[in-house]
């Protein structure tokens, strides 16, 4: 009992010497996450890699990642070692999205990339700017895309949603009624051009606020991912989640003054906001691994 | 003003490749880097034969790894949320890498609600 009073307290104390306390509860938050879903134990065949790799390192490779990922994670979650954690954890990661060309994905890949902003930061809020590339990236693609700006690619995707189902999260539920998308699919196509500006222009906005680090950014970033979940059902993979931990990265530096900036409320919540916050997260974790109600759109 | 430790300015190299992969996106076309989920929808069928034998649905996923978790059984297609460019250079690619059982390829492709187009390989 006492080891598990240790463990949690752990898991809750965001100080260290060096890392800031939003970058160590970022750590955390994607460690926790890529336990929880299972990406942690997921092994991936080799097949038609980014590089070559000699035949005898190929017949080890599916098991690296969970070999280097496993003591990661732990050394994340429990541990002061966070840095090399997340170095490891997104080493990791990249390994296996090296391994496999067909397997790669977006949310993996900026998981990966978050955590090793994290490793390699001393003064500069490298994973605030990396997010902030992310967003930069996505706006300007679909920008520079007719489909895009048309609505069209945003028609597809509904009345894509409207006749599959929902997406992939943790749980399964991949094929199961989206009532949201199916009602959304017989609007007219003036409602998904003036969509598709809104998720064009909240992208650069998002990008701009995470790149200043301004506090505004915090509510339109939840509210996106959010809505993203309910209208495909799923969370992207890691995405959802990755999204929902990188908010951190706005908030300011100091986690212990967090409550009192946050507004009245959460300052009544004083020692307990940490394990609140830990809380909160792990219910939106179990809501969507157990496929709950709240989070159903179809049936 | 203090130098900036190696590992911060590798971070910060990384997030200048990452800035000049976007920038250059419309021209190389490779969006690895570029962060464009949700570029394209599309809809895609895969059909291979080697030696003149059709393979079976199982097999097409086993040599490509493309199918996804979006498939539907009874079309036997892939709804694909990034971009058909990376799936159709991941069928071309395999079958380079494969000399000795190449095959031939059709893949039947709705993107953005589009009506359906067909590539080949060989090309």
């Amino acid at each position: 009992m006492a080891a598990l009073k240790e463990l949690w307290a752990r898991l809750l104390n965001l100080d260290h010497p060096t890392v800031p306390r939003a970058h160590v509860a970022l750590t955390r938050l994607l460690a926790l996450c890529w336990v929880v879903t299972g990406h942690i134990g997921y092994v991936r065949a080799v097949r038609l890699p980014w590089v070559p790799i000699p035949q005898a390192l190929a017949s080890a490779w599916p098991f690296l990642p969970v070999a280097i990922g496993v003591p990661s994670a732990l050394a994340i979650l429990f541990s002061t070692a966070v840095r090399k954690g997340a170095l490891g954890l997104g080493l990791s990661i990249l390994v296996a999205l090296a391994g496999a060309r067909a397997e790669f994905a977006y949310n993996r890949l900026f998981v990966a990339a978050l955590l090793i902003m994290v490793a390699l930061a001393h003064r500069a809020p490298l994973p605030r700017w990396q997010v902030a590339v992310l967003y930069l990236g996505a706006g300007l693609d679909k920008w520079g895309e007719a489909d895009w700006r048309s609505g069209q690619t945003l028609e597809a995707l509904v009345k894509g949603l409207a006749e599959f189902g929902r997406l992939w999260g943790p749980g399964g539920h991949v094929g199961a009624p989206n009532a949201i998308a199916q009602a959304l699919a017989t609007a007219p196509h003036a409602v998904f051009w003036a969509g598709s500006w809104a998720v064009i222009a909240l992208e650069l906005a998002l990008a701009f606020g995470f790149a200043l680090g301004r506090r505004w950014a915090l509510a339109p970033h939840l509210a996106f991912h959010v809505a993203l979940a309910l209208l495909t059902g799923g969370t992207f993979g890691m995405f959802f989640f990755a999204a929902l931990a990188s908010s951190v990265l706005v908030l300011p530096e100091d986690v212990p003054r967090w409550p009192a900036q946050l507004g009245g409320a959460l300052a009544l919540a004083g020692p307990w906001f940490h394990p609140g916050l830990v809380a909160a997260f792990g219910l939106v974790l179990i809501a969507v691994a157990t496929n709950a109600r709240a989070l159903r759109t179809g049936s | 003003m203090r130098k900036r430790a190696w590992p911060e300015r590798l971070g910060l190299g990384l997030l200048l490749l990452q800035l000049g992969w976007i920038v250059t996106c419309p021209w190389h076309r490779e969006r690895t880097l570029a962060w464009a989920p949700l570029h394209e929808t599309a809809w895609f069928r895969v059909e291979a034969s080697v030696g003149g034998r059709r393979l079976t649905s199982g097999e097409v996923a086993d040599r490509y790894g493309v199918r996804g978790w979006f498939w539907r059984s009874a079309s036997d297609e892939s709804w694909q949320l990034n971009e058909m460019h990376r799936v159709l250079g991941i069928i071309a690619d395999t079958e380079i890498a494969r000399p000795e059982d190449r095959a031939q390829v059709q893949v039947w492709t709705r993107r953005n609600g589009r009506p359906q187009e067909v590539w080949q390989w060989p090309r």
